[in-house]
């Protein structure tokens, strides 16, 4: 699927999120992983990790290579060399919404 | 799990369920209406004895479960018979309660209408909405028989 769908999925469930309140865990939970897989396809097609027709159904079916390569490219995203260096999420915001900068094509 | 944590659970998603709407909320809605109806079955299942309680949870991959350790610590084990994470995942043998007919008709919408761009239209909440509360009254005879 292409990245602005992802988002605006992600974007909707965020907002129906907004309804639902510490008792409703499980489906904080659920929409936490909803949303965050649109977003995580929403970067892994932006940083041409993954082709429009490969989406990831959760995070934990990425392969160890994937893994490398996605944090190297997270890391590019901001400026840095050096992947591995967590922060995953905390970079959604800064790079991937606001448009990013240059990325590295896929090997 | 055991047949009144999975009613509890039932419960909960059904209450979420009626909160949120189809349209505005179509996602959330639609996994409240594939949690419920999960949930149900699994305990439509160990009533009707064709899957069995068991103290472990379904992880995402089947035959799979969390199960707790004697000192109080969780481990993953094959375990086999017990928790279905969606209709066919995993595959059970035996006679299956009529619910999971319904079940699969949800099932369908799941990643073309939440993971894809199928459009949600008015005919897919219908079907959804159809389908879940023949799950819902199917499963109940058979926890409530």
């Amino acid at each position: 699927m292409i990245p602005e769908l992802h988002r605006m999925k992600a974007q909707r469930i965020e907002t129906s999120m907004e309804k639902l309140s510490d008792a409703d865990y499980e489906a904080v939970i659920e929409g936490s992983m909803l949303a965050g897989s649109h977003w995580l396809n929403f970067a892994c097609h932006r940083m041409e990790l993954t082709g429009h027709s490969a989406d990831v159904m959760h995070a934990e079916f990425l392969t160890g290579a994937q893994r490398v390569e996605l944090s190297f490219r997270s890391a590019a995203c901001n400026g840095s060399n050096r992947g591995l260096s967590g922060g995953f999420r905390s970079r959604r915001s800064a790079c991937w919404r606001t448009g990013g900068g240059a990325l590295p094509q896929t090997a | 799990m055991r047949t009144d944590a999975h009613v509890e659970k039932f419960k909960r998603f059904d209450r979420l369920h009626s909160r949120l709407d189809p349209r505005a909320d179509f996602e959330l809605w639609y996994w409240m209406t594939l949690n419920a109806g999960t949930a149900i079955i699994n305990a439509a299942l160990h009533a009707a004895g064709v899957t069995r309680e068991h103290d472990s949870f379904a992880t995402q991959i089947p035959n799979i479960y969390s199960v707790p350790g004697a000192d109080g610590t969780r481990h993953l084990e094959y375990v086999f018979g017990v928790d279905i994470i969606h209709v066919g995942m995993p595959k059970i043998e035996g006679p299956l309660p009529p619910a999971i007919a319904a079940m699969e008709i949800i099932e369908e919408f799941r990643d073309p209408c939440v993971r894809e761009d199928r459009p949600i239209t008015d005919e897919v909440v219908r079907a959804c909405c159809d389908a879940y509360a023949r799950c819902v009254a199917a499963a109940k005879s058979c926890v409530e028989a």
